[in-house]
């Protein structure tokens, strides 16, 4: 899966975009964002390992507890226009050195 | 990340068996345009807004805002490329005749990060997450820049 594609992914749950609204406040541990998602503890720390996975947060570990925060870098992706510009006009010169070969002179 | 003015560009060389006269229309010719790159509005004209017309993705209508800055027919066209955060870039096309009576086919995209860095950072990521996630996380994006 490409990286847009997973940030997209992991913001298309309200409750994850609401985490990492939360989270982008400050970095804060499961047990804390618990009683404000509103869900048990297992899904906040699955939520968080979607999150994790699609680079927008990143985790600490301190004693027994898991500290979350975001990580700005993680939203990237999304504008490597760059990126997304080499690969779109490679491909796009291929479908023109194609479609020249089919054009009549 | 240094914010201060550097911009970026994409340049790609094509060595094609088809004579520059060929390679223009192809380059030119709202039809031929639609079958390689997008379906466009594109006029010869010099100062004249145009668009491309891209299929719509996630937080993207899938316009593309052009100006067409210079034609030299058969050698040069230029327009400019933006919208959707992504202002200020410009496309050159440069054709060269070779020996053989191909084209050489340069293609340059230049401009990126012409914009301070940080505010197009945001800018893109919130035109990025329009569709998805509304107002709300472009405040988010503000408060941890």
């Amino acid at each position: 899966m490409l990286a847009e594609d997973r940030i997209f992914r992991a913001l298309s749950d309200p409750s994850r975009r609401a985490l990492f609204e939360r989270l982008a406040k400050g970095e804060a541990a499961v047990r804390d964002l618990t009683p404000r998602a509103g869900i048990s503890q297992p899904a906040v720390s699955q939520h968080l390992a979607v999150l994790r996975e699609a680079g927008l947060v990143a985790e600490r570990r301190q004693g027994r507890l898991v500290y979350y925060r975001v990580q700005p870098k993680g939203l990237r992706p999304l504008i490597d226009w760059i990126a997304h510009y080499q690969a779109f006009w490679t491909d796009r010169l291929d479908q023109l050195a194609a479609l020249l070969k089919e054009m009549d002179e | 990340m240094n914010a201060n003015a550097e911009t970026k560009s994409i340049s790609m060389e094509l060595d094609l068996p088809h004579a520059p006269a060929k390679v223009w229309r192809a380059l030119t010719d709202p039809a031929l345009l639609a079958k390689w790159l997008m379906s466009t509005t594109m006029e010869p004209v010099v100062g004249k807004a145009f668009t491309f017309k891209a299929p719509s993705g996630p937080g993207w209508d899938g316009t593309v805002q052009c100006e067409m800055k210079e034609i030299v027919p058969e050698k040069l066209l230029r327009y400019t490329w933006g919208g959707a955060g992504l202002d200020g870039t410009v496309v050159t096309w440069t054709l060269s005749p070779t020996d053989s009576g191909g084209t050489l086919l340069r293609l340059e995209h230049s401009g990126f990060g012409a914009d301070k860095s940080q505010a197009r950072y945001y800018e893109g990521a919130k035109w990025g997450w329009q569709s998805m996630a509304g107002d709300k996380l472009g405040r988010v994006l503000a408060e941890i820049s």
